[in-house]
């Protein structure tokens, strides 16, 4: 199940980026500028009968002003805060979207939240009730940025 | 006798579009998928401010793109105030969200809406559905 959410994701990510950014993106190892550069990270969670779980989107500072610019015009380096936050926010809003009707038919109930989105240099993330986790890190192709999707699920196999 | 009706110039007509989401960024889309045609477009960044919009305006809007997810009021609720409202019991309205597959014609007839376009969308995505329902004219 892991596999097919890990691929799930994958697709509903690229999805998304080459949608409504025009970026070409691809998988990568994990991603040292991930860990010490500020991120604007996204949440966007998900409950129904027999299953819960959040999708963080992690987006570098870089990224989300690049991505601003894209959307907004005008130059990536004068992206306001407010127009990155929203724009992460959205993007996470769509991709978890996406994954959910890729990978979560099974459960018709389930609905999304609101988007969260915060900005911060360290940002560390864990849950001690999923009980299936993955964290994915990508590249924008061409000029490179990085970004990465963790995800935590508890599935109640007695409700599934 | 002639009974036909005299004939008028035809000139360009403009449409105004409501579009209510609670991000920016899909405005910004929005705003970039009808740049090249005769609309106006006004914009509310949740239901509550949509309605306000809706039943003080001078001009009713010609459709509505409404996202369904959003804070303080989401577009569940929006559209069931709306159609309570004399004179907008059948104002063409679009959904928007992230939180769905597509939805089939007795699911939107149920809510009260006519079309349904899935989040990620393109802009000739928007275009085709809303031209659908609604002929623009380009500028």
């Amino acid at each position: 199940m892991q596999r097919n959410f890990e691929e799930g994701m994958q697709g509903a990510v690229s999805g998304v980026m080459a949608t409504m950014l025009d970026l070409e993106i691809r998988t990568t190892g994990q991603i040292a500028p991930l860990l010490h550069t500020e991120l604007v990270c996204g949440s966007v969670g998900f409950a129904g009968p027999g299953i819960a779980g959040t999708v963080y989107l992690m987006a570098t500072d870089s990224l989300a002003a690049g991505a601003v610019a894209r959307i907004f015009g005008g130059e990536a380096a004068k992206a306001s805060e407010a127009d990155k936050l929203d724009l992460v926010g959205e993007l996470t809003n769509m991709i978890v979207g996406e994954f959910k009707s890729r990978c979560l038919r099974a459960w018709p109930g389930c609905h999304l939240t609101v988007p969260t989105v915060v900005c911060a240099p360290m940002i560390r993330i864990e849950s001690h009730e999923a009980n299936l986790s993955f964290h994915l890190f990508f590249q924008t192709v061409g000029d490179p940025h990085h970004f990465s999707t963790r995800t935590h699920i508890l599935i109640n196999q007695e409700q599934t | 006798m002639n009974t036909e009706p005299p004939l008028q110039s035809v000139s360009p007509t403009t449409v105004k579009i409501l579009t209510i989401d609670d991000s920016r960024m899909v405005h910004a889309v929005l705003g970039r998928a009808f740049r090249c045609y005769n609309v106006e477009l006004c914009s509310a960044q949740n239901g509550r401010e949509g309605l306000g919009l809706v039943a003080q305006g001078a001009t009713p809007p010609d459709l509505i793109v409404l996202d369904i997810n959003m804070p303080e009021m989401d577009g569940l609720e929006f559209l069931r105030q709306l159609r309570g409202l004399t004179g907008f019991e059948a104002l063409p309205v679009v959904l928007l969200s992230a939180d769905s597959g597509r939805r089939s014609a007795e699911d939107l007839k149920g809510l009260g809406a006519q079309r349904f376009v899935s989040k990620p969308f393109t802009e000739q995505q928007i275009l085709e559905v809303v031209m659908d329902l609604l002929p623009l004219a380009l500028k």
